[in-house]
Parts: C-alpha cells; sequence; structure tokens
C-alpha cells in the first residue's frame, strides 16, 4: 500500500520536473540566457535522480550505491542551480 | 488574377499576417488556402512562421529581417519595449519607469535588441535615445495577432525573472 502511493508521488515529481525542464528550455530558445540552460539541467538531473530512486523501489539496488548516486545527483542539481542564480551580466 | 496570385499578392502587401486572418481576408476555403500556401512555400516565394498558435506568413525576399523580428518579439517585455517604441523613440529611463523594471533589466533587452538590428540608438548629450529599426505595421500586425501558448507564457516569465536576478549573460 505504502510503496504504491510512493510511486504515484514519484510519478508525480517527475512529471512536475519534466514540465519545469520544459519550460526551461523553452525559456533558453528564446533568450540564450545560460542560466536558463542550468535550469534546464537542474531540473533534468532532478527527474533523473527521481527515475533512479523509483528504479530502486520496483529493483534491488544496494542501499549504499543508491545513498552515493543520489548524492552526486543532488550535489550536481543544487550547483546548476547555484550557477542559474549567481551567473552575472 | 488566379487564387494563388492573390494569394502571394495579399503576403507582400501584408508581410506577416497570420494563416486565419488571411483566409477571412480573401475570404477562402481553409483547405483551399492549405493548398496554395504550400505550393508557394514548396516554390520558394513565401515562408511560414509558428508563433505563439499562430502561423505567420511573409514573402521570402525579406526572410533574415522578418526572422529577426520574431525573435525580437518572442519575449513579453521586449514585446513590450517594441510597443513603447513604435509610439516614440525613447531612452532607457523612459523604459525602464514606463514597464516598471529596473535599469539594468532594460539595458539587457536593449542591447539584444540593437543585436538583432530592430532597434537603432543615437547619444544625445548624456542620455541613449532608443527607436525602432524595423517594418512597425508588420510588427504590430503580429503582436496584435500573437496569442502565447501557457507554456510559453511561463517561459517568458522565467527569462524575465532570470534577467532581474542578473543571469543574464549570452550563452
Amino acid at each position: 500500500m505504502l510503496e504504491g502511493l510512493n510511486l504515484v508521488l514519484s510519478l508525480i515529481v517527475l512529471a512536475i520536473s519534466v514540465v519545469l525542464a520544459f519550460i526551461s528550455w523553452v525559456a533558453y530558445r528564446r533568450s540564450h540566457l545560460r542560466s536558463a540552460l542550468y535550469l534546464l539541467i537542474a531540473f533534468m538531473l532532478f527527474a533523473l535522480k527521481k527515475v533512479f530512486e523509483s528504479f530502486y523501489l520496483l529493483t534491488s539496488v544496494e542501499r549504499e550505491v543508491l545513498d552515493s548516486t543520489v548524492a552526486v545527483f543532488e550535489i550536481l542539481i543544487l550547483s546548476a542551480f547555484f550557477l542559474a542564480i549567481t551567473r552575472e551580466r | 488574377m488566379d487564387t494563388r496570385e492573390r494569394v502571394l499578392e495579399h503576403i507582400r502587401k501584408h508581410p506577416g499576417v497570420s494563416f486565419r486572418k488571411l483566409a477571412e481576408e480573401l475570404n477562402l476555403g481553409i483547405g483551399d488556402l492549405q493548398y496554395h500556401l504550400y505550393r508557394l512555400e514548396k516554390s520558394g516565394e513565401i515562408f511560414s512562421r509558428k508563433m505563439g498558435g499562430r502561423r505567420y506568413l511573409f514573402p521570402r525576399d525579406m526572410e533574415g529581417e522578418y526572422q529577426r523580428m520574431l525573435i525580437a518579439i518572442s519575449t513579453e517585455t521586449r514585446r513590450k519595449i517594441m510597443l513603447l517604441l513604435a509610439r516614440g523613440e525613447k531612452n532607457q529611463s523612459e523604459l525602464a519607469e514606463n514597464l516598471g523594471l529596473t535599469q539594468a533589466t532594460v539595458n539587457h533587452h536593449m542591447k539584444e535588441l540593437l543585436k538583432l538590428g530592430v532597434v537603432k540608438s543615437r547619444k544625445e548629450g548624456r542620455k541613449v535615445i532608443y527607436s525602432l529599426n524595423c517594418d512597425v505595421d508588420t510588427m504590430m500586425r503580429i503582436i496584435r495577432e500573437y496569442r502565447p501558448k501557457i507554456w510559453e507564457r511561463w517561459a517568458e516569465q522565467l527569462v524575465d525573472m532570470l534577467v532581474e536576478l542578473g543571469g543574464a549573460e549570452d550563452a
């Protein structure tokens, strides 16, 4: 029951991150702003992270491998957000 | 004059006319018009661009100029700037005041519009005065018809937000 709910929530999070990545892509295509490109990367990484985490629910990936991979994704996502915000003119 | 010639003549006289408007003004059926536009595009006499849910039609010989114009009006703030300049030349602080934006944001957009060549500038004392450097009638026609889709509006808002944040460096 709880696993099913987790899967549904993960799918919602995945859908939202894909929509945000699409909006960032449209924004980048129109403006060629690097910050929009970093946002696109951040949202895509977020979607990938979610896929990886959900994949764990369905298969038997080792817990340590999952934790390390998720941590790497999180560092990359936060770095992309940091670059999107701090890039100067 | 046959139908195809009438369509071509109308597009030459009214570059940037939308498909819907063209069908209305020439009183042509959708299928009929689609066929003639397909033949005209294939023969290289016209080109069309889809933007904001509308298909705009242009004569082929002025492709570069209209491409630049379409890029120029692809965000809400730039459309507002172009509309303000269509009413008369303005300096940066007047534009910022009218739009409720910071001068830095306006400066970023003006640099882009100058680069595209749709706006020109001249110095008057310490002020830089901007004016339009494109076919105003065509630009107004496109902007009037422009109806961005919801995700296009969100993308435009995102661009404005990023420019406000100061993340406006060209890729």
